[in-house]
C-alpha cells in the first residue's frame, strides 16, 4: 500500500467542478480570440475615411450626474489604459468616507471563477458577474467622471453589500447568494491565480493611472492614507487585524488563544495558537479543530493551521490526538 | 465595402440602425458579420482538427443583433454607454478615426463571439474530471484543481501527508531565490505581482516576478512527482497543495522579518 493511500474524498464538489469547468471553457475560447489579434482596420477603410463632422466625443454629452450607492459605471477609456481595451462597469457598494467610495468591477466573464465573485445569472452579459473580492476605494471626483450606465436595484445593492461584508470579515456569504459564487481556489498551478493577477493589475493600473492623472491629489492624498484603511470604512467598522479581517477565540482555562486571520481571495482563515503573551506556539502542535462533530482542519504545525472561511459558523474546539479538548468561545 | 465614419456617427446619434440611412444599415451589419467570421474562424483553427465547419455561424442581421443586444446593460440610452466607450478612443488617439472606431469595435465583438461560442457551441456539463485541462495555463484535471476534503477518519494519514509535504517544503524553501518568496509572498498576500511594492522587493520586473512564481510552483510539482512517484495523480494532487501551503507558511515566517518585504503584510492589509 503506497504511503497516501489511505486518504479517501468525501465532499461533494461537483456543482463546484460544473463552474470551474464552465469557467475555464469561457478562458480557453477568449485565449483562442486573442491568439492572433485582428487588425483595426481592413482592407478599404482608409479610403473611406472622412474628416471628422463633428468631435465625436461630444456625440453623447458628459453626463456629470452625482455618484449614489448601487451606480453602475463605465470607466471611460480616457481615464486608465485598462479601460481602452475592455469594457469595464463598476457598481457602488459602500457609502463614502471623506469623498472615497467602496466600488467592485463586473468581471469579463459570465461564470463566477472564485469565491469572491458573484454571479447575477438575471443581468445582462456584461455586468453577470460581480467581482467583490477586487473591489477598491475610489474618489469621487474620479467616478464621476466614469459613465452612468445604471443602477441595481436597492435589495440587490443590499445583499452585494452585506456580501462585501462577509468577504472582507471571512464569514460565509449572505445564504441567497452561497449558490451564485465562485468555486475555491485550492491547487497552486491553478489557472485561475493568473486571472486573478490580470484583474488585480487592471484595478491596480487604474488606480495608479488615476492618481497620476489627479496629480497625486484625488487617489490617495498625501499624509491621508488612513483613509485606505479597511477600519476607516463605515462597512468595516469592527477592528481589522492581519491583511483582510481577524477574528479571537479564547479557551475556557485561559491557556489558550486562536486568532484567525481572513485570507482573500481563496476564503480561507490563517489559523494562529497564540500563548498568553499573545506569540505564536507550538505547544498544540498536532491538535486539530472541530467545528460541531467534524473536523474543519489539519493539525497545527507551526502553531498554524488552515481552515475554509464558512467553517466557523460552528462552536470550535481543538482535539488532540489522544482525546484532549479545549472549548473555544469568540472574544466579542 | 468598408465602414465611413459617417455611419459610425449616424449610428451613434439615431441609436437603432434601423433609425439610419442605408449606407450605415448596410455597412455596419457587414462590416460585423465579418469580424464575426474571422473570429469564429479562428476558433475553428484553435480547435483539434480545425473543426471551422462545424462551428455555427450567425446570419448577418443577426450577428448585429448579438452586438447590440450583448453590448447593452439596459434598455435606455444609458444601457449603451458602450457606444460612448468606443468613440471616447477617437479622442485621446492620432490615429484615423474609423480605423480606432472599428478597432474598438473588433475588440468588444470579441467578447461577444466569446459568449455565442460558449452558449452556442459549448456542449455543457461534459468536461472529465479526469481529462488533463490542457488550455495552455494548466494541465492539470478539475478533480485534480478542486479535491474533496480528507475524510476525517483519515486523519492519521493526513498527518503523515502533511509530514511529507512539509519536508519537501523545507528543501523547497531553501532552493528558491528572492524573487520567488517574493512571488510567493505576493500571491499567499492577494498582492498583484505588478504591484510596484511588489516589483520593488522582488528586484526585477512584473514579467520576471510573475514567471518567479510559475518556476517556483513547476519546481514544487516536479519535486512532489520525483519524490512519491509510487503514488497515483490525486495523492499527488492532494500533497502538492499540502506542499505549496507549507511553503507559504514558510515564506511568510522569513518575510515577516525581511526588511524588504515586511512591509507587504502592511501593504495587503491596506489592499481591501
Amino acid at each position: 500500500m503506497s504511503k497516501t493511500s489511505r486518504l479517501s474524498r468525501q465532499a461533494d464538489t461537483a456543482a463546484d467542478r460544473t463552474r470551474l469547468g464552465q469557467w475555464l471553457r469561457e478562458r480557453r475560447i477568449e485565449a483562442a480570440l486573442e491568439a492572433a489579434p485582428l487588425e483595426n482596420a481592413m482592407p478599404g477603410d482608409a479610403e473611406q475615411s472622412a474628416p471628422l463632422p463633428i468631435k465625436p466625443q461630444n456625440l453623447m454629452p458628459f453626463n456629470d450626474r452625482p455618484v449614489r450607492l448601487a451606480q453602475v459605471r463605465l470607466v471611460r477609456s480616457g481615464l486608465a489604459a485598462a479601460a481602452r481595451d475592455r469594457l469595464l462597469y463598476l457598481v457602488v457598494l459602500g457609502r463614502p468616507v471623506r469623498g472615497v467610495w467602496m466600488a467592485a468591477p463586473f468581471g469579463r466573464y459570465t461564470t463566477a471563477a472564485v469565491p469572491g465573485e458573484i454571479e447575477r445569472p438575471a443581468a445582462p452579459v456584461p455586468l453577470r458577474v460581480v467581482c467583490l473580492w477586487n473591489s477598491r476605494r475610489l474618489p469621487d471626483k474620479w467616478l464621476r467622471q466614469c459613465i452612468f450606465a445604471t443602477a441595481l436595484s436597492a435589495e440587490e445593492h443590499r445583499m452585494l453589500a452585506a456580501a462585501l461584508l462577509a468577504i472582507k470579515r471571512g464569514r460565509p456569504l449572505p445564504p441567497p447568494l452561497r449558490p451564485h459564487a465562485g468555486p475555491p481556489l485550492i491547487h497552486p498551478l491553478d489557472p485561475r491565480h493568473n486571472y486573478l493577477d490580470e484583474e488585480r493589475e487592471t484595478m491596480e493600473s487604474l488606480l495608479i493611472e488615476g492618481r497620476r492623472a489627479e496629480g497625486g491629489a484625488a487617489m490617495l492624498p498625501p499624509g491621508d492614507s488612513e483613509i485606505w484603511r479597511p477600519g476607516m470604512l463605515p462597512l468595516a467598522a469592527e477592528s481589522a487585524a492581519g491583511y483582510g479581517s481577524v477574528r479571537h477565540y479564547d479557551s475556557l482555562d485561559g491557556t489558550l488563544q486562536l486568532r484567525l486571520l481572513a485570507r482573500f481571495p481563496s476564503h480561507t482563515w490563517l489559523v494562529q495558537a497564540l500563548d498568553s503573551q499573545g506569540a505564536v506556539t507550538a505547544a498544540f502542535d498536532g491538535w486539530c479543530l472541530t467545528g460541531g462533530a467534524a473536523a474543519i482542519s489539519g493539525p497545527l504545525r507551526g502553531g498554524e493551521t488552515v481552515i475554509a472561511a464558512d467553517s466557523v459558523d460552528a462552536p470550535l474546539q481543538l482535539v488532540s490526538t489522544d482525546g484532549r479538548m479545549q472549548m473555544l468561545t469568540e472574544r466579542k | 465595402m468598408g465602414t465611413t465614419l459617417a455611419d459610425w456617427t449616424e449610428w451613434h446619434a439615431r441609436c437603432a440602425l434601423l433609425l439610419c440611412g442605408d449606407a450605415a444599415r448596410t455597412a455596419l451589419p457587414a462590416f460585423v458579420h465579418l469580424r464575426f467570421k474571422k473570429y469564429i474562424r479562428q476558433y475553428g483553427a484553435y480547435l483539434a482538427g480545425g473543426a471551422d465547419g462545424a462551428l455555427p455561424m450567425p446570419a448577418i442581421n443577426d450577428a448585429w443583433q448579438l452586438f447590440e443586444t450583448h453590448l447593452a446593460v439596459d434598455e435606455t440610452r444609458d444601457g449603451r454607454v458602450y457606444k460612448t466607450w468606443l468613440f471616447d478612443r477617437v479622442a485621446g488617439s492620432s490615429d484615423d478615426p474609423v480605423a480606432v472606431i472599428q478597432g474598438g469595435a473588433t475588440l468588444l465583438l470579441r467578447d461577444v463571439v466569446r459568449e455565442y461560442l460558449r452558449r452556442e457551441h459549448s456542449p455543457a456539463g461534459t468536461v472529465s474530471l479526469q481529462a488533463p485541462l490542457a488550455n495552455g495555463e494548466s494541465v492539470w484535471t478539475l478533480e485534480e484543481l478542486l479535491p474533496d476534503t480528507a475524510d476525517p477518519a483519515s486523519e492519521a494519514a493526513r498527518r503523515e501527508c502533511e509530514a511529507l509535504s512539509d519536508g519537501a517544503a523545507a528543501v523547497l524553501f531553501e532552493t528558491t531565490t528572492l524573487r520567488e518568496r517574493v512571488a510567493v509572498l505576493a500571491k499567499d498576500l492577494g498582492l498583484s505581482c505588478a504591484h510596484p511594492d511588489v516589483v520593488c522587493a522582488a528586484g526585477c520586473g512584473k514579467t520576471l516576478t510573475a514567471l518567479a512564481w510559475q518556476n517556483v510552483m513547476q519546481r514544487l510539482a516536479a519535486r512532489v512527482r520525483a519524490s512519491f512517484a509510487g503514488e497515483n495523480r490525486e495523492q499527488l494532487s492532494l500533497l502538492a497543495i499540502m506542499t505549496a501551503t507549507a511553503l507559504q507558511q514558510r515564506v511568510r515566517g522569513w518575510a515577516a522579518v525581511e526588511k524588504n518585504t515586511a512591509h507587504l503584510f502592511k501593504l495587503a492589509e491596506s489592499s481591501i
